[in-house]
């Protein structure tokens, strides 16, 4: 990405920050193409052994979009938060569209190379986790949000205190009630199925 | 649950969480209060926290990659990539991704592989894969991966296929390990595959359990067919000297290094040319894996790989499987010998090996048995993995078990049916697929007439579906009855049938009766041994009313080929419905079968039947063919082509059969595309092998495109399948003549006349090989022969045929006139084109008077026309006369007309165009023009020889001039009564002439003068003045 993106993506985040939501909207598309971008090169990379951390990265992609000397430290807790979200919302989809491909399929797909059984229950666990967090935040948006942060943002919970503008014990303790729910409202629906 | 419940569950939740264990139930107790839905609510969270574990610990990452990847490759989905629409990311190969997609145009779903562009970089290379894979698609064979289109958008190959839904073998080995009943089923329809690409001259290449999928019926397809060929380096070429560079010789993508090299043969590893035994190698080492779990030759590197399968031996198989027969150890032994001399040498061999192996498993109800207790512990805990890889019969256990009050009837449905399938099998174990069945008239007990001749057609078109089976044909059982000093046309009764069987060493018979009673028909098919009368199998079919009879018949030939034994898999290839294929039309049938019958036994009025049975149902796709042909037959071929491109517009209504047919038919009578009418009757030819129909075209097109030996091969082997057909005899004498080889010829039309096979194709046959060796007793003889038959005017025709390759074109004039005027009652075409035929043989010699007034001609479609058309005629004539214009705007109406022809396009239009090069004055001009020509010399009538020999002369290059003229004088049959023959002479005097041998030129000069003794006295003058100019 050139400079002049990096600029304006800089302003809407700064736009963001102060406010402006409708600066969010053009800011997503940017995030979405590079995170998705960065991804594909690090498969590659760990293909040759190398292990991918989402924090790395949403780091990258932070440190490629944003010109860090003019954003604050809080801008960036934003753009992280705006990161989780569009992971959430990029794996979703993803995952949704693989599920629905077998569902429509039928029967397994054809592959030319292996790829690994898991990989299909993580899109139907996905999924599901998707529409638990959903009902979780239709009462506690702010556990939804946290749990959005963490496992999609991969942030830590003194970051995810600064988004959420609270203390990083309140974040800690959210983070354990919402796991839990979120593990019981998941297993019960396996359970249901079998 | 409202926010400030949750902030409740929430409070309660942490605190209790302070608390110990023990401790917190009464924590709940007091602060609950009673509330026992908050209660439960917490203590369930309490419970959760206790088994929560890792979950979501820690951050998507993994998963993230792996979906954004696949995202990231998959952006094509929901795209459009020439007329497919992308509906997702399926997978990624070596070779490239794959997708499935949309083909709007026939709304089914597809895979669309897209090339990675290192593989394609080579268009020699693309396109011999391309032209492979087209083949082996083509042949149609239930376990090849059909391919739909292979092409290129954006810059990007890609191959479009059918979509099957199952697994790769390689997903189904790793999931579990297979029986070895279900392995022997699997390689053997592997097997079956590879025979139908073997036969066909293609060579796998990369058999792998990656290239095998099985779906969850047990069908097996065999993808990538010639694939790996555009893998291969060119360092493969070279002589394997070191493993290193053998190694490095195979294009080394992540994850394909390994794989591939661990199923290729000795000799693909050396570098050397894959052949069907090399395929049987890798075929050894799937067989191995499937059995034993692991492959036989294993390393830590590719290397290392390499050196086992060039060096060592294979554990023995017992150490992976105990169990298995010393049989099966010593099929995979063979397969996976180092030299491939030691291996089977063809698949059939393998097969034949594994076939007794097969039946045995299947025959074998313990193992039906064993099936189900041995997939139940898969069940409840594989994730759905283990279906598609059961047999049929485990698969309906599995179903069972879902139904259990079933079990015991449907086991005894089994049981029965087992011991029916014993039963029949143990009877048929005697027909085989090389044997030839006959097929008996119908017993017709309702007393409808309909039904009279309608069922026995019906049953044949249905029956003849299958490549397992194959009939005796019409024109044998005549001679048969000829022979037993009966009516050719006598109806084959039960009785009849059995002593033909006899006679003819046929193994069995079917026979078909129908019965009435009310509106009620019931029809019961029987295959009888011809030997010992007993029934083989039998099958039975009901209907109410007439129109629901074709419906039933059809049902029951189905059941009954069940019955003999075919596999499912090739009657679900190989089965279109009746009425599909034909007609729901039983009057419509009725209609064509009489024509057919009108034909077959060579007798003239099918055309107002096929008329009829088109009126009566206009999408008989069948019909068309027959309409074509016999309007072809009349040389009429617009309405020829017209009705082959209606034929080939219902082509997807019809058997797999009738399929090759129509577009061979379309190629040869609508395009004139000669080499793809081949192509499609080379595929008829290797799917049924045993078919007359492909062989005697074949015989005749080969013929038309110059492959003199090709056609002799196809027509010899034609005349093997149906002894008593005619049009091989015929082609076989014509081909043999146009290959100078008239002693054989000569035989060969003398025994199809003695046994009555001959035509008046034959007849001028003879006659002109007579002509050649001046045995004018013979010549008489075929012409009064030709003079009393139906073609009276032949008589005439070919005595001006001989009248003007002796230069008495005066004479020649007047007898063509005379055979134009006969015809012109009966086929103003054919009358067209004698009349055509005498004015170039004037233009040849000069006489150019009639060609300049001559009315213009019409250009129509050049197909397969064995005369020159009469528009090519017409332009060669203006051409040589020095009508440039006319010519060349002939020459563009012909191009313009016949943009696919063969004949038009790779002989013809050049032959015209040199012409008026020539003439004009650029000699140099015209040998180039003629290039393409060069291959096609033996079936162009001396043209592009004579025209070159002429440019040459004409550039003073006198030897080469001569080995031109001399060619023709060598090959006497590529036209025998061509003027041009004796005009070479005069080509080789000039010659000689040129290079100063001037006693050569003399001789030449005579003998000349010696075949144009008799020739106008004009003519010789024109000649001798224009010698008298060079």
């Amino acid at each position: 990405m050139n400079r002049p993106a990096s600029e304006e993506i800089t302003q809407l985040l700064l736009a963001w920050g102060g406010g402006d939501e409708t600066a969010l909207e053009r800011l997503m598309p940017l995030v979405h193409t590079e995170l998705k971008r960065l991804a594909k090169r690090y498969m590659n990379r760990q293909r040759s052994g190398h292990t991918l951390q989402t924090t790395a990265l949403v780091n990258e992609a932070y440190l490629r979009l944003i010109d860090s000397s003019r954003v604050q430290w809080q801008n960036r807790a934003h753009f992280f938060a705006i990161s989780a979200q569009l992971m959430r919302r990029i794996l979703v989809d993803a995952a949704r569209a693989k599920h629905n491909l077998k569902r429509g399929g039928g029967a397994q797909v054809i592959a030319l190379d292996e790829a690994p059984d898991v990989f299909n229950e993580q899109a139907a666990e996905l999924i599901a986790l998707d529409e638990a967090l959903k009902a979780l935040a239709s009462f506690s948006p702010r556990l939804s949000q946290v749990v959005e942060l963490r496992y999609f943002g991969g942030l830590s919970e003194e970051e995810i205190a600064e988004v959420l503008k609270t203390s990083t014990r309140t974040i800690r303790r959210d983070w354990k009630l919402a796991r839990t729910w979120l593990y019981r409202e998941l297993s019960r629906e396996t359970n249901d199925d079998a | 649950m409202t926010p400030e419940r949750w902030d409740q569950v929430g409070k309660l939740y942490h605190d209790a969480l302070e608390l110990e264990p023990e401790r917190r139930a009464a924590f709940l107790d007091e602060a609950c209060a009673g509330d026992t839905s908050l209660r439960r609510e917490v203590e369930s969270l309490l419970a959760a926290e206790t088994r929560v574990g890792d979950f979501i610990a820690e951050p998507v990452f993994e998963a993230a990659a792996e979906l954004l990847t696949e995202e990231t490759t998959s952006g094509l989905a929901g795209r459009q990539l020439g007329e497919y629409e992308i509906l997702a990311f399926l997978g990624k190969g070596g070779m490239g991704e794959v997708y499935l997609a949309r083909d709007p145009s026939l709304e089914r779903k597809i895979a669309l592989k897209l090339l990675l562009p290192d593989f394609t970089g080579d268009e020699a290379r693309v396109s011999r894969f391309i032209r492979e894979a087209k083949a082996v698609s083509a042949l149609n064979h239930p376990n090849i991966i059909t391919i739909h289109e292979i092409g290129e958008t954006d810059g990007r190959r890609y191959i479009a296929t059918e979509f099957i839904e199952g697994q790769t073998l390689r997903r189904q080995l790793s999931a579990r390990q297979l029986q070895i009943a279900d392995t022997v089923e699997i390689v053997f329809q592997i097997a079956q595959a590879l025979d139908a690409a073997h036969s066909a001259g293609i060579i796998h290449r990369d058999i792998k359990p990656e290239n095998v999928m099985v779906r969850p019926d047990g069908l097996v397809k065999v993808l990538d067919f010639g694939l790996a060929k555009l893998t291969e380096n060119d360092a493969t070429q070279s002589e394997f000297d070191t493993q290193a560079t053998s190694a490095a010789s195979f294009k080394t993508g992540p994850g394909i290094v390994l794989g591939t090299v661990a199923y290729m043969s000795p000799e693909q590893l050396r570098g050397h040319e894959a052949d069907a035994r090399s395929d049987l190698f890798s075929l050894g080492v799937l067989f191995y894996e499937l059995i034993a779990g692991r492959r036989p030759f294993t390393g830590e590197t590719s290397s290392h790989v390499v050196v086992a399968i060039l060096e060592q031996d294979p554990p023995p198989l017992t150490q992976f499987a105990p169990e298995i027969s010393v049989e099966l150890q010593r099929i995979i032994g063979k397969l996976l010998n180092k030299d491939a001399g030691q291996r089977y040498q063809s698949v059939k061999d393998l097969m034949a090996d594994l076939e007794p192996f097969r039946q045995r498993m299947f025959r074998n109800p313990v193992a039906f048995n064993q099936q189900p207790t041995a997939e139940a512990p898969a069940q409840s805990t594989g994730k759905g993995a283990a279906t598609s890889t059961k047999t049929t019969f485990a698969r309906l256990f599995h179903q069972l078990q879902f139904h259990r009050r079933f079990v015991w009837v449907a086991l005894a449905v089994m049981v029965l049916a087992t011991a029916g399938f014993l039963y029949f099998s143990r009877r048929a174990e005697t027909l085989t697929e090389k044997d030839t069945l006959l097929l008996a008239d119908f017993v017709n007990l309702t007393g409808e007439d309909v039904f009279d001749s309608t069922l026995k057609q019906a049953l044949a078109v249905q029956l003849e579906q299958t490549p397992f089976l194959s009939f005796l044909a019409e024109d044998r059982i005549r001679e048969t009855l000829r022979y037993m000093k009966r009516e050719p046309d006598e109806r084959v009764t039960k009785e009849l049938a059995r002593e033909i069987c006899e006679r003819q060493g046929v193994k069995a018979f079917i026979v078909g009766s129908i019965a009435r009673f009310d509106r009620h028909y019931s029809i019961t098919l029987e295959t009888i041994n011809g030997q010992t009368g007993e029934t083989i199998a039998r099958s039975l079919a009901e209907a109410e009313g007439k129109d629901r009879v074709l419906r039933a018949l059809s049902n029951a030939a189905t059941q009954l080929r069940e019955r003999m034994g075919e596999s499912l898999a090739s009657i679900r290839q190989f089965d279109a419905p009746l009425e599909q294929a034909t007609t729901s039309s039983l009057e419509a049938f009725k209609a064509w079968a009489h024509g057919i019958e009108l034909v077959r036994s060579r007798k003239s009025g099918a055309l107002p039947f096929y008329y009829r049975a088109k009126e009566l149902d206009p999408n008989f796709a069948r019909v068309y063919v027959s309409l074509s042909l016999a309007h072809a037959n009349q040389g009429e071929i617009e309405q020829a082509a017209e009705y082959a491109a209606q034929a080939y517009e219902l082509r997807h209504h019809v058997t797999e059969r009738e399929k090759f047919d129509i577009a061979a038919n379309y190629h040869t009578m609508v395009t004139g595309d000669l080499l793809k009418a081949i192509e499609q009757l080379e595929l008829w030819r290797q799917t049924y092998a045993r078919d007359y129909s492909p062989l005697s075209r074949l015989s005749m097109l080969y013929r038309l495109v110059g492959r003199l030996e090709k056609s002799l091969a196809a027509a010899r082997e034609a005349r093997q399948i149906n002894s008593g057909a005619y049009v091989p005899r015929v082609a076989m004498g014509t081909a043999l003549v146009q290959m100078n080889r008239f002693d054989e010829a000569q035989s060969v039309i003398r025994e199809a006349l003695d046994q009555r096979l001959a035509t008046a194709t034959s007849r001028r046959d003879l006659f002109q090989v007579a002509f050649i060796r001046g045995d004018t007793a013979t010549m008489q003889r075929q012409l009064d022969w030709a003079a009393q038959s139906s073609d009276s005017h032949l008589a005439v025709y070919w005595q001006a045929q001989t009248a003007s390759f002796a230069g008495r074109l005066k004479q020649a004039n007047e007898l063509y006139q005379r055979a134009a005027s006969v015809l012109a009652a009966e086929s103003p075409e054919r009358a067209a084109l004698v009349a055509e035929e005498s004015l170039l043989r004037n233009a040849m010699c000069g006489m150019c008077q009639p060609v300049k007034t001559a009315k213009p001609v019409a250009v129509s479609r050049i197909t397969q026309q064995s005369q020159m058309p009469i528009a090519v005629s017409r332009a060669l004539a203006l051409a040589l006369c020095g009508e440039f214009n006319r010519a060349q705007a002939l020459v563009e109406e012909i191009a313009k007309t016949n943009p696919q022809s063969f004949l038009a396009n790779a002989i013809w239009l050049p032959v015209i165009r040199a012409a008026i090069e020539l003439r004009r004055g650029n000699p140099a001009q015209a040998i180039q023009v003629l290039q393409p020509t060069l291959a096609y010399e033996q079936t162009a009538s001396f043209w592009p020889t004579f025209l070159r020999g002429q440019s040459l002369l004409a550039q003073n290059a006198g030897t080469e001039a001569a080995s031109e003229f001399q060619k023709i004088q060598d090959n006497r049959g590529w036209d025998v009564t061509s003027p041009l023959w004796p005009l070479a002479q005069l080509g080789l005097a000039r010659a000689a002439a040129l290079s100063g041998d001037a006693a050569q030129s003399r001789q030449w000069r005579q003998s000349f003068s010696d075949l144009w003794k008799d020739a106008d006295g004009d003519l010789l003058a024109r000649f001798d003045a224009a010698d008298e100019l060079n």
